[in-house]
This record gives C-alpha cells, structure tokens and sequence, in this order.
C-alpha cells in the first residue's frame, strides 16, 4: 500500500523514534485551539530535528501528494493547525534552539519551536524586547507565530509579528530549502518574500529558520485602569489619546458583559458599574512616562472616566492578571467559548461594539467583548454551548453579521487570529474576484501540487484536481 | 497569559498563590471536589464536565514537566483529556499502548491549577487510569507489588529483610555513605542514586530510645506530654529515612507535644491509586482509617507530602459510600495536619534557640503545595531559625520529577526533570536545601549527586531539630551520619556545603 510505503520512507527519512501512527498518539493530533472543529485523525505526525530532515519529509510527501500540515504548538484559534485527512502532521515543536542571540545588531535567529516566552525571557536578559506578545505566548512557537502573523496587546505601539521578522529559512513545496532576508534592518534584494510567508499560514513552506529585529527594553511602565458610564465615552477617550500624541503601549477595553463575568470569576475588584473600561499601560523614558500619564489621565477624565493609577508592581500585575484571567473567566462561564477576530479601523471601535451588542440581542446569545482598542482588533466572546443545535445556528448566524458588520466598517474578519478553515467562506467577501485571483496564483506556483496545509486559508484548484479539505460552513 | 513565575508560587515565594484548585483541596471533608466528582474513583463519567470544559488551548504546556521534555502532545494534559474523552466515548480501545499514555505524567498538578478553563486534568489522567485498570486488569507485577503493600506484616518483614541484604544488590557510591546505586537488576535503573534501607526503622527506634521521648502505640511510655499527637511516617521515612522520623519527634517534644508512632507501619495506598488499582487503594484505606482512629490522639501529624493527601483526602473520597467507615474517614481528614502546619502555630511562642548560619532554599512538593494547600508554613518555619536567610530557587513548585514510583518507571524522563530541578537549586546558591517530603528528598540529592554536588537535602523538620537541639536540649547526635554532616548538638550549627555563587 502506498500509505504504508509512505510511512517506511519517513522512518528512513528520520528514524522510527520520531514517526508517530499508533491510534493513540494520532488522537492528540486531531485537534489545535479551535473550537467546535470537527476530529480528523492524521496518517502520523513526524518530529523533525532540523532543516534536512524537515525537506527530506516534504519530499517524500511530494512524491506521495500527501498533505503535510505544519504544527507548533497547536494554539491557532482558526484551524491552521488541524490536520486534514490523510496528512503528515509535521511537529517543530522539537527544533527550539536560539541559534543566536546578537545584542549588538539587535536581533534573534531562533528555530521555529522555540516558544515566544521563551524569546522574551532570553532577550530580557540582555536588555532587549521582543515585543508581539498573543495571548499564547507562554505556549506558542515562533514558527507559529509566524505562519499566523500572530498580534498581541502591544500591537498599537509596536506592530504585530510581521514588523519584527527581517530573515527566514523556508522548505518549499518540492523539499528545496529557500533562505529571504537576513539580519539587516535595510533589505531592499528582491520581492519582500518575507511578507509574504509571514502570515501564510503553512499554505506557502514550512519555515525552519526565523531572524527577527528586537529593540530596546522600556526601562519605565505605567498601568491606569479607567471605568466610564457610557460605551461611548470609552470609545471617544481612546481617539484624545491618540489624538494628544500619546500611543500607549496597550489599550485594553472590556465592555459590560466581559466585565460582569470576569469579576464574577476573578474578584479582581474592577467596577460592576462600568458600561466600559480600558486598561492602559504606558512605558518608555520614567520622564515620558510621567508625561504621558498626565495626557492621558487628563483625556479620561474629560470623557467622564474614572480613573486610577497602579500606585506598585503589585498593583500593576494585579490588574494585568485580571486582564490575563479574562479568556479563562469567560471560558468557565459556558460549555463552549468562540473567540473572534473582527478588526475595524480605531475611531470606529464604538460603532463595532454598538454593532455587536445589537447582534447578540438579535439572536438571544450573550457576546462578551474584550479588546486591543488602541489597534481596533476587537475579540467579541461568544458563551454558548456546542452541544444546543438551536442556539449554535444562532450563533452561525451572527458570526456571520459581525464578520458583515466588520467589513462594512472598513475592517477585516482577522486582526491576529488567521483565517484557517473558520473563516474561509468568509474572505471572498472582504476581497473582490482580482485579489482572490491575484492569491490563488501565489498559492499554485509555490504549491501546485497543493499538498501543504490544505484546505487552509484559500482554497485552490490544483493541478491534481484536488481542492484539499471539504469547507465547512 | 505569561508563564514565568507560574508555578503558584509568588516570585518571592512567601506565600503561595491560592489557585482555584488549591482552594477546593484544603476542604477537609473529603467532599472538597463535590459529592458528584468523589465518584470519579470508580468511574471516569464523573469528571464527564471536566473532560468537556477543556479548551485545547493548550496553556498546559506551559507548566507541564514531562511536556516540556518530551513536547509531544500525547505528553501534557490536552492530549490526554483528548484520550480519555475518546476512552468514554467508546472513540478507541483500553489498549496497552493507552495505559503507557497516561502512565507517563509525574500527577504534579501543575496542569490543573494553571488551568484556564479550571479543568482538573491531573484527576482526569488518573481516573482514565482507574478506568483502564477496571477495563483491563492490574498488570500482574503491580498487582504482586500492590498486595505486598496490603499485607502489613509482610510488608514489614520484607523491608527489614531486605536491609540486611541490600548490600547484595546495591553497591556503595564513592564518598557518599548516605548514597547506594543498584548493582543487579533489581527493578532499579543502574544510573539511579537512592538511600539505602535504614538498618533499624523508625518505630523500633522510637521503641528503645527513651531520649526520643515519642511511643510505639503498643507499648506504654512516662513521658506523657501535654498534648498527643499521632505520627503517621509512611514507607519512606520509616524504612529509608527513620532520622525524618526522629528528628520529628523531638521537635514536637519541644513543643510539649507527645508523638506517637505506629508499630506497625502500612502504605498509604497512593502508589496503587496512582496506578489506577482503586479497589487495593480502597482496602488500605479501611485498614488504616480503622487503625489510625483507635490510637488515642488530639491530632495526627504527617510529614510526607503523599501520605498527606492520602489521610487527608483520599481515605475520605473511597470510603465516602461506606456506611461503617465512611464518617470516621472524614474525621480522621479532619484532623489531620502536615507537620508543618501544626509547628507554625506555635514557632513564635517556643522559638528554636540554636543558631544555623546558612543560606536555606526550599523546594515545594507538588503534593503539598497543590495538594494541601501548603507552602508559606514551612517558609515561616524555615525563616524563624535565627541565623538562616531562605533564599528562593527560580521555580520552587516545580516537579523534582521524583513522583514516587515514576522514577523507577520512567527513569529518564524522571532524570532530566530532576537535572533542571538541581539547576534550579545550585543557581540560587545555597548551604544547603529543604523540603518536606521524602519522596522530594531521595530525588533531590539524587539529582544533585548527578550534578556534582554534595548539598545537604533536609527536611524542614531536620532543620528545625538542629535548632531546637540547643547545647543543653535533649537528644543526642544523630545514630548513624546519614544526611547528617557534623551538625552535633552545638548551639550554632555551619554546614559544610558546597555552595555554588
């Protein structure tokens, strides 16, 4: 059998001790964060220890046409880690070395298992920051972090992880190892292949190298947590800021419903009156700090809000911690907890949010939103619970109005979260018949066999005739 | 979500985090997991919800000891509340393959309580193994081992057989009295470091030696103390390390509290609960609940982690359908105290008066910590001995990787979680470290003999001996040198580490 030949050349390829395909191991395979997705086993899943072996198994993949879904840690929330059926599930989870750690120039060249906590912590000690910071980052790889162009709470003021790679090490489709970039700041040889792999989602190469820039850690932060009567005057704070030439290094916001079931949790003390709050750290020069702080406290209270300064660390991590303990506390309210991404430009954050609560009063579901307000990457929490059919068609049914809602403010259905096969039915909407052609030709002449990750993100006609995994809608 | 200190331990390490799962197992009562989930013992449908709620996010990970050697999803808990859904949903077979899957975690607890979604998947894991048992049988070596833990007498006389003839199969390790490596094929990987059996074992010591002040339950001791207190040692510290034992007694006797020990000593049952062998579990726990309330005594005093958990949890959980034993389980519960809880009561108002100039770090053992709640007491303890400085370790609620018989099971994983342990502790450069568990003490000097390090391992109550022991105080030096390095009987006591900067 052809499957079985498969298997055999893996082992050669890497050795038997790293190729997975007993029932048990594949079962802890068949999932990534996503929730509600549906169990599809893998053929087996494969450890690579370096560059050669990752091409030597995507190889043998192509020769087979067998689909490889690449996998970090399996934290994507849009299905890019789940694997298809009949894949190889290739884990890089063992290649987790910092290869180098350059102070002077400022930069990092690590292998795509290292997990991003790990980075921070590594760069900290060497006064540095490697500033994109999800939610996962205690967990996520960087190779992870890379396919999906992963965000954080830092995005405002420091970008997401596009605008910190400057060099990668890719394995192509056909097992050839491609290297773009390099450890310069300035790097204008070429097409910028690095943008383009950044946020590919496994679709494009496995990525088996990443370089990327750090900068200087702040030596001064400043945490304020601001409550308001009224959505709007939280929305309104957030523009002044801006508008006073303050970026704060996040800007949370939380609206009524995530505030009621993350206190109810956490007993953090935040205010049960609040139609809003935001939470609003600033870092920097202890001078620009103080000066910013003032900004800031001066434009809140404008708006109405209260507003109280973190007087300690102690403090300032307790509120963070509360921040922190709002995915859980929103988790534990319900059986089923159904993040989503919709990003909209910053002014119109209050629109979206009005948005959002008219669509779950339409539908009678309860949608919590929580934030990154300062970016406009909005994370609505949908409660529910996957086993009541009735109220999971509601659901469908609204995501779909806030991914309508969402574009229809000049937004995108994803700000950090990826499409994977969630949002799929959805992109066509937000792009029109030129720019999904325009995709669809990357896709074939880096893939045209259409073997890695499948079914992911775009979907193609290839060669083959396959169109990689069913659509779920 | 960051993971740095998240060991539920402050970065100062005074005062543990109350984790949401810590919170519910101080609950004393045996029903601290709810009535429902009690059930979970007998049957994996009982945590149905817990198996649910799991989010895959994956924040195990994170936390996970075994995870972060192997990293392999089938290695941390998200993969296997995934098998042991599959298990329950009749997805895959109770095959040998699914036991070695959930034979491979160190039931640390960190995955619980870092949880998000609160999912208490280390009693997930070992309810999948209770339902694999059941599914399956006990595999015939365990089962043979199981019921040698059953049998007390023979337990008993086995042990002390095999202290006079372990020198046949463990062999002495070069410059370390206190260290035996195996020699034959005993069960014991070659490259583990272990103590050897102690030749006398605690209650025959505590028997003969009046200056201990403490009693054997069978015979009738003068030296009646104000209050009494029933010493439940465990295999551990009777059999290997009887000078825990000794130094335990001694204390409490400074403390004007009588200690008293059983003659006969029995195993918990944790180790065959562990290993899914519920009904065995469920037999000694009626034995020792029935034994351990006939000892007249205001309060019953441990001072291994395990054994903790066991009186003051799991007797209560297995017997809570127990018509006859069931109320006396939940007393005993009740009334049980770690060690540590009972003398940081009472440290202020009898302070040691012996000095000990050292810089001391603590390892938390997951049992306590997560288990009972248990980690400022020892740290007021160890702080209260004048001279000492507690200096913190980067991660002290971080697995040792010791996990009982886990080390013998999976010696290397057991071995590379211990080699980050001892990293851990040589960083923090110390005289010497404590802990209060002996199961955490065999690992830890293991582990820092494989690092090359002679550090002292105490625990806390061995410290607190030294204190107490003021020139004049009672007790003599220790019978035997073991873990002991000149200490004496003197008022100021410097150990001879080998402190790392």
């Amino acid at each position: 059998m052809s499957a079985d030949r498969f298997v055999g050349e893996l082992v050669r390829a890497i050795g038997r001790e790293r190729v997975l395909t007993a029932v048990e191991d594949l079962a802890c395979y068949a999932y990534d964060a996503t929730p509600a997705a549906p169990r599809i086993y893998p053929a087996a899943v494969v450890f690579p220890a370096c560059t050669d072996e990752v091409a030597a198994v995507i190889r043998a993949a192509a020769a087979h046409r067998t689909p490889v879904v690449a996998r970090g840690a399996g934290t994507s929330l849009s299905g890019g880690a789940l694997p298809v059926d009949g894949a190889v599930v290739l884990s890089l989870a063992g290649m987790d070395a910092i290869l180098d750690l350059d102070a002077e120039n400022m930069v990092a060249v690590v292998q795509p298992g290292l997990v991003v906590a790990d980075l921070v912590a590594a760069a900290e000690r060497v006064g540095l920051l490697y500033p994109p910071d999800p939610a996962s980052l205690a967990m996520a790889t960087m190779g992870g972090s890379v396919a999906e162009c992963a965000g954080g709470l830092r995005g405002l003021k420091y970008g997401v992880t596009r605008d910190y790679v400057i060099g990668l090490e890719v394995v192509l489709a056909d097992g050839s190892v491609a290297r773009f970039g390099g450890r310069t700041v300035k790097n204008v040889s070429g097409y910028d292949m690095i943008r383009l792999f950044v946020g590919s989602e496994g679709t494009l190469g496995v990525v088996t190298e990443i370089t990327v820039r750090l900068v200087p850690l702040p030596p001064a932060r400043r945490t304020l947590l601001v409550s308001f009567e009224a959505l709007a005057a939280a929305g309104r704070a957030v523009a002044g800021i801006i508008a006073g030439k303050v970026v704060p290094a996040t800007m949370e916001l939380m609206d009524r419903v995530a505030i009621e079931v993350v206190e109810s949790f956490t007993h953090a003390g935040l205010p049960l009156s609040a139609a809003a709050i935001l939470l609003i750290e600033l870092d920097g020069l202890p001078e620009v700090v103080a000066h910013e702080a003032i900004v800031v406290e001066q434009v809140c209270r404008a708006e109405g809000g209260a507003v109280r300064v973190a007087v300690d660390d102690e403090e300032r991590d307790r509120l963070w911690a509360a921040r922190r303990g709002a995915f859980g506390a929103l988790a534990r309210h319900s059986p089923t907890t159904i993040v989503e991404d919709a990003t909209v430009p910053r002014s119109r954050v209050p629109d979206m949010i009005a948005a959002l609560q008219q669509i779950a009063r339409r539908h009678g579901i309860t949608i919590a939103t929580m934030g990154h307000a300062g970016d406009g990457n909005l994370h609505p929490t949908i409660l529910t619970d996957e086993r009541d059919a009735d109220e999971m068609r509601r659901v469908h049914a609204a995501v779909d109005e806030v991914f309508a809602a969402a574009v229809s403010l000049g937004g995108t259905l994803s700000g950090e979260h990826g499409i994977g096969t969630e949002k799929k039915p959805y992109l066509t909407r937000e792009f029109g018949a030129a720019s999904m052609a325009a995709m669809r030709a990357v896709k074939r002449a880096l893939d045209p066999q259409g073997i890695l990750n499948p079914g992911k993100l775009i979907d193609v006609q290839t060669a083959a005739g396959q169109t990689g995994a069913e659509s779920r809608e | 979500m960051r993971r740095a200190d998240g060991d539920g331990i402050a970065r100062d390490g005074t005062e543990p985090r109350v984790t949401h799962t810590g919170e519910r197992r101080v609950g004393p009562d045996g029903s601290w997991l709810g009535r429902e989930a009690v059930r979970r013992h007998d049957d994996l449908g009982a945590l149905r919800e817990d198996i649910r709620r799991c989010l895959r996010c994956g924040a195990c990970q994170a936390v996970c000891p075994v995870y972060r050697e192997e990293r392999r999803e089938e290695s941390v808990a998200r993969g296997r509340i995934r098998l042991a859904l599959e298990l329950l949903e009749g997805g895959l077979d109770p095959t040998e393959e699914m036991v070695r899957r959930f034979d491979a975690c160190t039931s640390c607890g960190r995955c619980a309580a870092e949880c998000p979604a609160g999912v208490r998947a280390d009693e997930v894991i070992l309810a999948a193994r209770a339902e694999l048992v059941r599914r399956r049988g006990v595999p015939w070596v365990r089962r043979a081992v199981f019921s040698g833990l059953k049998a007390r007498r023979l337990f008993g006389a086995g042990l002390r057989l095999a202290a006079r003839t372990q020198d046949v199969v463990l062999r002495h390790v070069d410059g370390r009295p206190d260290l035996r490596r195996a020699r034959l094929p005993v069960g014991l990987d070659a490259r583990r470091v272990v103590a050897p059996l102690a030749r006398v074992p605690l209650h025959e010591r505590v028997a003969t030696d009046r200056g201990l002040r403490g009693r054997p339950d069978t015979s009738v001791s003068s030296a009646r103390l104000p209050l009494r207190a029933l010493f439940f040692p465990g295999c551990l510290i009777s059999y290997v390390y009887p000078e825990i034992g000794e130094a335990l007694v001694r204390v409490l006797a400074a403390h004007g509290i009588e200690a008293v020990v059983p003659a006969e000593q029995q195993c918990c049952g944790l180790p065959a609960l562990v290993y899914g062998d519920v009904e065995t579990a469920r037999e000694i726990a009626r034995e020792q609940v029935a034994r351990l309330l006939d000892v007249p005594a205001d309060v019953i005093v441990t001072a291994c982690a395990t054994c903790g958990i066991s009186l003051k949890r799991t007797f209560a959980e297995l017997l809570a359908d127990d018509r006859q034993l069931g109320a006396p389980a939940a007393e005993l519960a009740r009334r049980t105290v770690d060690v540590t809880e009972l003398l940081s009561e009472r440290v202020e108002q009898i302070p040691p008066p012996g000095r000990i100039e050292a810089r001391v770090t603590y390892h938390d053992p997951c049992h306590l910590l997560r288990g009972q709640g248990v980690g400022r007491q020892p740290r007021d303890l160890i702080r209260a001995v004048i001279g000492v400085e507690l200096v913190e370790m980067a991660a002290p609620g971080t697995c040792c990787g010791g996990a009982g018989s886990f080390s013998l099971t999976h010696p290397d994983l057991s071995l590379a979680i211990g080699a980050r342990k001892a990293e851990d502790i040589l960083a923090a450069g110390v005289d010497l470290v404590t802990t209060d568990c002996p199961g955490c003490v065999m690992q830890l000097s293991d582990s820092l003999y494989r690092h090359g390090s002679a550090l002292p391992v105490l625990h806390v109550v061995q410290l607190l001996d030294r204190a107490y022991r003021a020139p004049d105080g009672p007790g003599g030096p220790d019978e035997d040198q073991r873990a002991d390095d000149g200490a004496g009987t003197a008022g100021v006591w410097r150990p001879a580490g080998d402190r790392v900067a």
